[in-house]
């Protein structure tokens, strides 16, 4: 393609910025911009305007999603129900449902001497509660390597289920987390973070309608949002070819299916923008994950966003 | 007795929702939700961190009232949770790229500024909406299959039946016409 002129690429500049040009529009446009500082500027303000469409134009759908919050935050909490013992028929059934609305578990296994401690979650998610057609949940991948190690000495804590055990790994081995921190930061500066704590998990989808489901991770918006908070919590930028959802495009899921797909590193965010989380310090953590996803249903498609159950964790 | 000024009636509402009332605090919430997340979206400078940002500061201004006294200008409060929950947003990210660096804090007798701010900022978004509120049905439903569902041209396309060309000639025309309507305001925050 032949190089373009300013008039030329201010025609296209917004759609560009959309991410909706063709590949040789677009190569010819960025390198057009290398040596235009004006056309570059254009660009950006293309972007802060299509911000400012997104904004606008999802502001009923995150209104609305913040008032259900509201009231699911007024509304009295749910007893807290052991998980040890036998269960009863009642139980069982108390538990089957939380687990339609959870579909809980996990722990977490490091195999340098770090053990971890989940419990259930203590608070229902209201997006859970606003679009309950549609699930996700944190799981132990039993498939995965390593799996046997679940039930470590660690784990033997009678408030833990076995079935809820899943497997990482954390690269502190010899360091004090002090060092191990400031490596990681170091390493972000230079423009390569060292990639995060390896982990056996799936985000299990459970559609709960009658109709199919598409979700697509294709779009530039879809994003796995997970969420680490704790003592040593630690969030990075992720290189751009980190791929939260590992080489995932379409996620297809039939009328009242549950299907998963595996996590096995702690990256979240979008392919734009992927985000690396770690745990530095012994402590107790939270974890959770939150999908982000334009979903097809029907004729209809809309950004749906579903948060599962955070996790507690404890991490000596 | 009716409250006799906005600042009254919101101040009612504030202990209303102090008192636990959701219904109350729902009603605070339509109507700073737009000042709210456009003071958010200057600072932070990424429409999809928004949601959450905001969505973060609502929920704590909730949980702080019934925690604690109903404060004396509601507005004014709301925006300084606003402005701390993008300050701990914003020191997260220093410590990757500006480590040592601090993001002052901002201090709460500026909270009155952030209301102007935050007014100043949600007038881009009433621009915005006046000039949606002139596009054709079609137009508009275009630009809710792109921003509000996530459609790319191509799937607009698929699902419309109309070729794939025609939608991002028609996407690029109406950018350009918003841009113009907005242009008179100056550049973009």
């Amino acid at each position: 393609m032949n190089p373009m002129t300013c008039h030329e690429v201010e025609e296209q500049i917004e759609l560009f910025a959309a991410g909706e040009c063709d590949a040789p529009t677009e190569a010819a446009i960025r390198g057009h911009m290398t040596g235009c500082p004006r056309c570059a500027k254009a660009e950006s303000e293309a972007r802060r305007f299509l911000d400012l469409m997104d904004v606008r134009l999802q502001e009923p759908d995150r209104l609305q999603r913040l008032l259900d919050r509201i009231e699911a935050e007024s509304a009295p909490k749910p007893a807290s129900i052991p998980m040890t013992g036998r269960a009863t028929p009642h139980r069982r059934s108390v538990l089957a449902t939380r687990r339609q609305w959870f579909a809980l578990a996990a722990s977490i296994l490091l195999p340098i001497g770090i053990g971890i401690w989940l419990t259930p979650p203590a608070e229902q998610p209201a997006s859970q509660q606003a679009q309950s057609d549609l699930t996700v949940a944190l799981l132990p991948d039993r498939s995965a390597r390593g799996h046997e190690k679940l039930v470590a000495p660690a784990l033997a804590n009678d408030k833990v289920s076995s079935e809820m055990a899943l497997t990482f790994h954390l690269q502190a081995e010899g360091q004090s987390t002090k060092k191990f921190r400031s490596d990681l930061v170091d390493a972000a500066f230079k423009g390569r973070p060292t990639p995060p704590p390896e982990v056996d998990l799936l985000l299990q989808v459970h559609n709960a309608t009658d109709q199919p489901m598409r979700l697509l991770f294709d779009d530039p918006r879809a994003e796995l949002r997970l969420y680490v908070s704790g003592p040593g919590a630690l969030r990075l930028d992720g290189p751009r070819d980190a791929d939260p959802f590992g080489g995932l495009r379409i996620f297809d899921l039939p009328a009242s299916s549950t299907k998963a797909f595996s996590i096995t590193r702690l990256v979240g965010g979008s392919r734009r923008q992927p985000v690396y989380w770690y745990w530095t310090e012994p402590g107790d953590y939270r974890l959770r994950a939150v999908l982000r996803a334009p979903v097809q249903s029907g004729s209809e498609t809309r950004m749906r966003s579903i948060a599962g159950p955070a996790i507690p964790i404890r991490v000596r | 007795m009716q409250p006799r000024t906005d600042a009254e009636a919101e101040l009612a509402l504030a202990h209303r929702a102090a008192a636990g009332d959701a219904n109350a605090f729902q009603d605070l919430t339509r109507r700073w939700y737009r000042p709210v997340s456009a003071f958010i979206w200057k600072r932070v400078q990424r429409a999809d961190l928004v949601e959450d940002l905001t969505q973060e500061t609502f929920l704590e201004a909730f949980k702080s009232l019934k925690n604690g006294p109903a404060p004396e200008h509601f507005s004014s409060w709301l925006f300084g949770v606003a402005a701390n929950r993008c300050g701990k947003h914003l020191r997260r990210k220093q410590l990757v790229r500006f480590a040592g660096d601090e993001v002052p804090e901002q201090s709460v007798s500026d909270n009155t500024l952030f209301v102007e701010e935050a007014e100043e900022q949600a007038k881009w978004l009433d621009r915005l909406d006046a000039g949606l509120a002139e596009l054709p049905p079609e137009t508009r439903d275009l630009l809710e299959r792109k921003h509000r569902q996530g459609q790319t041209c191509e799937q607009i396309a698929a699902a419309t039946g109309r070729p794939v060309g025609t939608i991002k000639s028609l996407l690029a025309r109406t950018y350009k016409q918003l841009r113009e309507r907005l242009a008179p305001a100056g550049e973009l925050p």
